[in-house]
């Protein structure tokens, strides 16, 4: 028997019971990943404003904290400077 | 015909497609999801000049082949592999051959033939998977490539010829 006849014994199998519950989880996913990274991302803006606040001038020298400035971004620095 | 009756008509087939590219149920399982997740998000967008069957073949081919793919450049940067989050098809962990189509006494034998149709490009293992093991005339595996009926003969032609080579090295290796 050659490869290809043996190929072609392989049977057909049924797909996976639940596979379709799977699927329409995965359609809903989206929208929690976004929630997700929008939670991630206020997080992470809040945690640099308390930094900028009350942590850095505190401890760094006015070269320093101008260096820092430079890489926050602008809207943080607006802030600073209100 | 609304998603439901795409899936249930065509779940089986979509299975066992991507069954006989990566020979394992749960690497299976995960390309018939993505599968059908393309399928729900671009029912809007599906123009019926194919048939739904020959569309969502193409899609079962694409994806799997997307698949092998990613599982390939994983194995070639584990790091990468290991900080990427971004993409759940890409969290691919090495498995065995695990074919539920393929009788017992049968499995070795038949892992030994898909280690070689593994090594054909990828045209050429498509061409062979359709017309072999899916049972598809040239015609209907030349309207899921996107090729002539001929195109996918000459293709099949090249693919035997070149599965006979590698199985001989294959053997003689071992």
């Amino acid at each position: 028997m050659t490869a290809l006849d043996q190929l072609s014994k392989i049977k057909k199998v049924p797909a996976p019971e639940g596979m379709y519950d799977a699927i329409l989880a995965k359609v809903a996913l989206p929208h929690v990943i976004s929630w997700k990274r929008a939670g991630v991302a206020a997080a992470l803006l809040i945690g640099l404003a308390i930094t900028e606040f009350y942590l850095l001038d505190m401890t760094k020298s006015e070269t320093e904290l101008s260096q820092l400035e430079e890489l926050l971004p602008s809207s943080i620095n607006r802030l600073y400077y209100e | 015909m609304t998603f439901e009756e795409l899936y249930h008509i065509h779940k089986d087939l979509v299975f066992n497609l991507a069954l006989q590219y990566v020979q394992n149920t749960q690497d299976a399982e995960e390309i018939a999801q993505d599968v059908f997740l393309t399928v729900y998000n671009k029912l809007n967008t599906f123009q019926q000049k194919a048939s739904p069957r020959t569309w969502i073949y193409r899609i079962t081919v694409n994806k799997s082949l997307d698949y092998i793919r990613a599982k390939k450049r994983n194995k070639r940067s584990p790091f990468l592999h290991m900080v990427r989050f971004d993409n759940e098809k890409t969290q691919v962990t090495p498995v065995e051959f695990n074919h539920p189509g393929v009788a017992m006494e049968q499995q070795e034998a038949i892992a030994s033939i898909f280690d070689g149709i593994n090594k054909l490009s990828e045209n050429q293992k498509t061409a062979l998977l359709l017309l072999k093991i899916e049972h598809l005339t040239k015609e209907e595996v030349g309207e899921v490539l996107g090729i002539s009926p001929k195109a996918v003969e000459s293709l099949f032609i090249r693919a035997k010829k070149n599965l006979k080579l590698i199985l001989k090295q294959d053997e003689g290796n071992s």
